[in-house]
């Protein structure tokens, strides 16, 4: 399956991207997601970030992901 | 009751006359009897000895209008409060400037008081917004709320 992936603020600077198409396996749980991710970038282990499922953050639970849903990575925030 | 998701997001810095406007558009409402504000202000930072001239803020948008919808809900169903006001700035807000406008009203003081602490930690801990302090030779790193 294909995937939409975004990411904001420092991670985009990183991917050099603001989002992008993940080809995938099927049933592609978000903790593949997230290795998927770290392997493709491995610079992402130095920073801490969140993923959101569907604009929620998704805490320790790993989730299984679907075409439609919409994935974020986010960095930490700064609002305020 | 379900309340519309309401517009926070302003382009720029957040003007003091909107601010003074907001409060004076409150002297109608005679339930009130305590109002309080918090404005966030961006601060002249020296970082590794270079001053920040302005913060460049970026959002998750639909995620952002989202979370201040909660927030809000949260804030009205745990305060006494008449009513409620969120904007925050996007885009760049040069020091001194302000970024961030919260107005709770209610009858009496408590209510706002707790509300608008209540607000601004929720704001600042669950909204996706991201800022870039940039310099002024134009390089940046990106904030973090501690």
């Amino acid at each position: 399956m294909k995937i939409k992936v975004k990411y904001f603020g420092l991670l985009a600077d990183l991917t050099g991207c603001s989002e992008e198409v993940i080809d995938a396996e099927n049933n592609l749980s978000s903790r593949e997601l997230q290795e998927l991710i770290h392997n493709k970038y491995p610079v992402f282990k130095e920073y801490e970030f969140n993923l959101a499922v569907n604009q929620s953050i998704l805490q320790r639970e790993a989730v299984k992901l679907e075409e439609k849903d919409e994935i974020a990575f986010l960095p930490p925030y700064a609002g305020g | 009751m379900e309340r519309k998701v309401k517009k926070v997001f302003k382009e720029g810095a957040i003007d003091p006359t909107f601010i003074g406007d907001s409060i004076a558009k409150h002297q109608s409402k005679t339930d009130i009897g305590a109002h309080q504000i918090f404005l966030g202000q961006v601060r002249q930072d020296l970082i590794n000895g270079k001053e920040v001239k302005g913060i460049e803020y970026s959002a998750y948008a639909e995620m952002a209008e989202k979370e201040f919808h909660e927030i809000r809900e949260s804030a009205f169903s745990k305060f006494e409060l008449s009513c409620m006001h969120i904007y925050h700035s996007l885009g760049m807000v040069k020091t001194g400037e302000i970024s961030m406008f919260v107005f709770v009203s209610s009858p009496h003081r408590e209510a706002s008081n707790k509300a608008i602490l209540f607000l601004v930690e929720e704001i600042k801990a669950k909204v996706p917004i991201f800022g870039k302090e940039v310099f002024e030779d134009d390089t940046y790193v990106w904030k973090e709320n501690k």
